[in-house]
């Protein structure tokens, strides 16, 4: 009788979560199939790494360890959970529930069983412990954890559920000992050591208790897993089924290097329906956990702008169900034509499952939020999607970026500047280039920053005596060089990118070029990341000034004066130091150029971006307070003379913010070429 | 106490199902069929043999002639400007009649588009130009479209058409040419500019004059229907001409100016004409005979005009310009001066703006108004390339800054290294005591 009212509940159970996954899974293969299994070490590696060893989570130890509690706990119940279910179901002669012990032998001899009970023993108390830290944090430090400050219904449920499944297993292991005199008993046998929890509440149980409460607290614990289980796809906690198959799956690149688009055979480009996602791309929607620590780095949500990165992730899944039955229709159609989703993707009249217009054009693609992801979502290459839609297909895309469309056509740099003067910042100064000295080794690319804006201009020639100090065999591309297109593939616009960065790989092609160095991040992250896609064949060796400065130093061919600098603090460029994990050279370098380095609350790949990647450099910024000036404000915290900088536009936006917020006077704004040609 | 529990968790499980599944209940039965082998995927990377299947299927070229044809008959309507909307039809009821001969199948298919010509009739029919007009007087880009109209039907031997669309066509009344025909479309809704009523205004325009070839001028009302008008008719569209060189053949610039292509339209066309690239045409009176118009529900609503007005010529159109930056410390009374003394337009760098000091739509630059006055004055500002590129295209730019080595000098034409605030009034003053007054 008991047996088979176990094994209904079971099967009933199963059916039902069988069931609610092949909905998620259906509803995943709405999208464009991207699944590969290439790079097979990679994957494995990356879930070894991320969820094995929990890194991104580490990255806040407190909450970290609180987390692998939980996550170790639970794989180790899951043992335990055989061997409780199979107890309700397979009796011995005298009624005793199903044990490991009858396969492995008496505990008092097993050493497996002993190690499977203490391995027991510290889940459910771990576990416990842990419940109530996350107790006590969510309801006592609310007010001291960012990440918390938005309360969460489905966490405190969750966290009811855990510590009812801990209670619930406690109580029964308990009374199982104190019921089950033998190979069980609480107090005889050596072993007991191995449970010292267990064992302290069964001796405050007497016999008539255990019994009576046995089955209560088994029932309870079984009906709780049974519960949690089928609440798992309805919740946030969907993230345990999620996060291995996304860590698995996704593409490689962490979501750094943004996908293609075929213009020969595509009819819509980008993103503007739930469909045309890739179906990697929706299936990381059912891995977030809603933990919100994309939300609480994004400089465009903590400078109360209407983009929130997780926000973007929870309506692209709330998009997926509203539109479910349509999708599923149309899919056992044959996908014929388009779906008819009656929530829009974009712009849709109800926020659920709706993104607005403006969160998409608020992205800095700053990286901030795919840094801290714990599961893996790529928050930046949807985002990017999207805008593609909205300029390729719609052509709706904010008015300023008409002039920068206009100006990267008809004169290959984003402020439409006459392309002829590319080159007038080298007036009368003899600057190698390709044609003057066509065995260089290394090409320098100015880009447009470094040619047109005033101020990067000193950092070019800041470079360019650097350069010639160290005797390096380089020239520059002059009048013809022109915009790697960076900025438009970040704004959508991957038409006028793909034929910008065509242009540019030619010329790099006429005149031999393999190894560039660069001063901008930006230009940096495109010919490293971006330019394979175009044209898999060029293999360029790239190298960001401040790592080809401080590779020149640590050879000697540049020699410091060893005079004492400021006060420094550095800010980390994003392109640098999240996308391409250049953190220490700047740092070094500003260390040999006698600074005292003091570093911002948030730096390295936590630093604030500045505001002006993801093409924000080129729009207004009329939500919210400015991004520049948060970063700036933490600079001047830091009681530094100088912010060190190493991107033209890091430059413009620490620099303005200087000037906006009045502290020019005591803070100068200077690129690290500058700094170390002055103590040359 | 064993069975009650049983029945509780019954219960209970019975009801968490119910509620969950809510709008699915009607067909649980497919899903729980196929309710094992999906569970495999979620854990094995298997998922992927079948989902390669679905992406065959999403190409597979019977859907792409599905789609295909899906869109000319939704395209085939919109083809049929009103009133003839009872040929098509009826040839596509004959279609579906006869027994499945595929000659007979083939035939409407090409009859459908003829039959629509028919009534618009192709070759030889006339040149309209469709004129979005106000007020008294025709307007310049109005009376370029005139030429390029007329210089077309010219080429084409054909006789011209023009139609004036608008809430106030009295100009109709002086939109004489020789050899033209005058028509008018008068209707109250034509007010609200919205591109919608016009395009169904010229298709009531083009059921009343058939005509190959529509003209119109490249204005912010022209550039909003006459795509629309073009793609209602199924046919090509030749946007900002320069010059008609033939027939059939225009120029056109591409790349802001740097290159002008020649082009050559096929069968129908709509033609917008930019107004640099023609004289304006000298009309005479004429007496326009008016064409009804009724105009369709529209989900576009007009909601509001907003009309900034200013004593001050608007900063996107004045010939003179004044901006000033953060070196003015928020006094803009100098730079104010200066502007009326000149009747110029006033602008401002982004810092002014930000700081509050003046409105945002006076921010020149990047991300601002894009400026090309024939003068410019940039006061107190330093020349950052972000405002420099909104004003680059000046002719003439005058820099005060009392910084020598500030980068705006190195983009102006004249500069003076002075305090603003001493150098401002005294040109004022200049300027208003010996009446140079600049000429538009
Ligand atoms: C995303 C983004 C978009 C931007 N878009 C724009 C834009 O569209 N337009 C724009 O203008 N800027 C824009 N900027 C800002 C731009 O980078 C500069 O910060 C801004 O143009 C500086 O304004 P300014 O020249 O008035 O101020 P400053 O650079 O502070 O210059 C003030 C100048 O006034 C001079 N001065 C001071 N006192 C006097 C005096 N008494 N007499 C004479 N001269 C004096 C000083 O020598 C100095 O040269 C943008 C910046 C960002 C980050
Ligand atoms: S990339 Fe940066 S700005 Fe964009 S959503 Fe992520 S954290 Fe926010
Ligand atoms: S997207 Fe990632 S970081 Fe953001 S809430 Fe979801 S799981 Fe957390």
């Amino acid at each position: 009788m008991h047996s088979i009212a176990v094994v209904t509940v079971l099967t009933l159970s199963l059916a039902f979560f069988a069931r609610n996954c092949w909905r998620l899974i259906r509803m995943i293969r709405m999208g464009l199939d991207d699944f590969s299994l290439a790079h097979l070490a990679s994957r494995i590696e990356d879930v070894l790494i991320n969820v094995m060893g929990q890194a991104k989570l580490l990255r806040h130890p407190g909450a970290g360890i609180l987390h692998m509690a939980f996550f170790y706990g639970f794989l180790l119940i899951q043992v335990g959970l055989v061997e409780f279910v199979l107890s309700g179901v397979i009796f011995d002669a005298e009624g005793h529930g199903f044990s490991y012990a009858w396969l492995l032998g008496n505990p008092a001899e097993s050493w497996l069983m002993k190690v499977y009970w203490i391995s027991q023993e510290l889940a459910i108390y771990g576990v416990g412990l842990a419940c109530v830290i996350a107790i006590f944090r969510r309801w006592f430090l609310r007010s001291f954890l960012p990440r918390l400050k938005k309360r969460s219904v489905d966490a405190e449920l969750i966290i009811g559920f855990i510590a009812m499944l801990m209670i619930t297993l406690a109580g029964t292991q308990a009374a199982e000992v104190v019921m089950q005199h033998g190979v069980f008993a609480a107090t005889d046998g050596h072993w007991t050591w191995g449970r010292p929890f267990t064992r302290l509440i069964a001796s405050s149980m007497s016999p008539e208790f255990a019994q009576a409460s046995y089955s209560f607290f088994w029932w309870g614990h079984f009906v709780t897993i049974m519960g949690f289980m089928n609440y798992l796809p309805f919740s946030k906690h969907m993230h345990l089924l999620g996060a291995v198959p996304n860590y698995f799956l996704r593409p490689r690149g962490e979501g750094k290097v943004l996908k293609t688009v075929d213009f020969e055979t595509s009819e819509e480009f980008g993103v503007g329906r739930i469909d045309l996602f890739a179906a990697s791309d929706l299936l990381d929607t059912f891995a977030c956990a809603e933990c919100d620590r994309c939300s609480v780095v994004c400089p465009a949500t903590t400078t109360g702008k209407p983009l929130d990165p997780q926000k973007i992730i929870h309506d692209i899944k709330e998009n997926l169900y509203a539109n479910e039955v349509n999708l599923l229709e149309w899919a056992e159609n044959g996908r014929q034509g388009a779906p008819n989703c009656t929530v829009d993707l974009i712009g849709g009249a109800d926020s659920e499952g709706s993104i607005h217009f403006d969160e998409l054009w608020d992205c800095t693609s700053c990286g901030a939020c795919m840094q801290e992801c714990p599961v893996g979502i790529r928050h930046v290459p949807k985002i990017i999607d999207m805008r593609r839609h909205l300029v390729m297909t719609e052509g709706n895309y904010p008015t300023e970026l008409e002039t920068v469309f206009r100006g990267l056509e008809t004169n290959a740099n984003p402020w439409g500047l006459g392309a002829n003067t590319r080159f007038d910042w080298a007036d009368g100064m003899d600057i190698p280039t390709v044609e003057s000295n066509p065995d260089f080794e290394f090409l320098y690319y100015v880009g447009c920053a470094g040619s047109f804006d005033d101020r990067a201009k000193k950092v070019t020639l800041a470079m360019i005596k650097l350069l010639r100090l160290a005797e390096v065999n380089f020239a520059v591309l002059g009048k013809g060089e022109s915009c790697n297109g960076e900025t438009a593939r970040r704004l959508g616009n991957e038409y006028l990118f793909v034929s910008m960065a065509g242009t540019l790989i030619e010329t790099f092609k006429t005149y031999g070029v393999k190894k560039v160095v660069t001063t901008c991040p930006h230009c940096l992250n495109t010919f490293k990341h971006d330019y394979p896609g175009v044209d898999p064949e060029l293999a360029l060796e790239v190298h960001h000034h401040t790592d080809f400065l401080s590779k020149l130093l640590t050879d000697g061919k540049l020699e410091l004066d060893g005079k004492k600098g400021g006060t420094i603090t550095y800010h980390d460029s994003c392109y640098l130091s999240r996308y391409n994990g250049i953190t220490e050279s700047p740092r070094s370098l500003l260390e040999a150029a006698g600074a005292d380095l003091v570093e911002m609350e948030r730096n390295k790949d936590r630093g604030l971006c500045c505001g002006a990647g993801g093409g924000r450099m080129w729009m207004e910024e009329d939500t919210g307070s400015r991004i520049n000036q948060e970063r700036t404000r933490e600079a001047a915290a830091t009681g530094a003379d100088t912010v060190a900088v190493a991107c033209p536009f890091c430059m413009t936006m620490i620099g303005d913010g200087t000037r906006e917020l009045g502290l020019d006077e005591g803070l100068q704004v200077k690129d690290v070429a500058e700094l170390i040609a002055e103590r040359v | 106490m064993i069975s009650i529990v049983i029945g509780v968790v019954v219960v209970a499980a019975l009801a968490f199902f119910m509620s969950r599944s809510g709008s699915e209940t009607a067909t649980p039965e497919p899903s729980e069929a196929k309710a094992e082998p999906p569970v495999r995927q979620v854990e094995t990377p298997k998922a992927e043999p079948k989902a390669k299947e679905a992406l065959t299927l999403i190409m597979s070229p019977k859907e792409a002639q599905a789609a295909a044809s899906d869109a000319m008959a939704s395209s085939e309507p919109t083809v049929v400007p009103e009133g003839q909307t009872e040929k098509p039809t009826s040839a596509t009821e004959l279609q579906a009649e006869p027994e499945n001969e595929p000659q007979t199948e083939q035939e409407p298919q090409v009859e459908t588009p003829t039959a629509t010509k028919a009534e618009l009739p192709a070759g030889g029919s006339a040149v309209l130009a469709l004129l979005d007009v106000s007020g008294e007087n025709l307007s310049s880009p109005n009376r370029a479209a005139l030429s390029a109209a007329s210089q077309l039907a010219e080429a084409r031997g054909v006789p011209l058409h023009i139609c004036c669309l608008g809430a106030d066509t009295q100009s109709a009344a002086h939109a004489g040419l020789e050899g033209a025909t005058v028509h008018s479309i008068s209707d109250e809704s034509l007010a609200d500019g919205l591109s919608e009523t016009y395009t169904a205004a010229a298709l009531s325009a083009l059921a009343a004059i058939p005509a190959d070839a529509i003209v119109g001028a490249a204005s912010t009302i022209g550039k909003g229907f006459l795509p629309r008008l073009a793609e209602a008719l199924g046919c090509g569209m030749v946007s900002e001409i320069l010059s008609v060189e033939s027939a059939d053949t225009f120029t056109r610039a591409l790349w802001a100016g740097s290159t002008i292509a020649t082009v050559k339209g096929e069968g129908r066309l709509v033609i917008s004409v930019r107004a640099t690239g023609f004289d304006p045409a000298q009309t005479s009176e004429a007496s326009p005979q008016s064409i009804s118009f009724q105009a369709p529900p529209s989900k576009l609503r007009f909601v509001e005009r907003q009309v900034t007005s200013s004593a001050r010529p608007d900063l996107s159109e004045a010939s003179v310009v004044v901006s000033g930056g953060r070196g003015t410390k928020g006094d803009f009374a100098p730079i104010e001066e200066l502007a009326d003394a000149l009747a110029a337009g006033m602008g401002a760098s982004r810092a002014a703006c930000d700081a509050g000091w003046v409105p945002n739509d006076l921010q020149v630059g990047q991300t601002g108004k894009v400026v090309a006055p024939n003068l410019y004055f940039a006061i107190g500002i330093s020349g950052a390339i972000q405002h420099i590129a909104g004003m680059k295209g000046s002719k003439t730019i005058v820099a005060i800054n009392k910084d020598a080595d500030a980068p705006i000098f190195g983009v102006a034409d004249y500069g003076l290294v002075a305090d603003l605030f001493d150098a401002c009034p005294e040109l004022a003053q200049k300027v208003a005591s010996q009446g140079l007054k600049p000429t538009a």
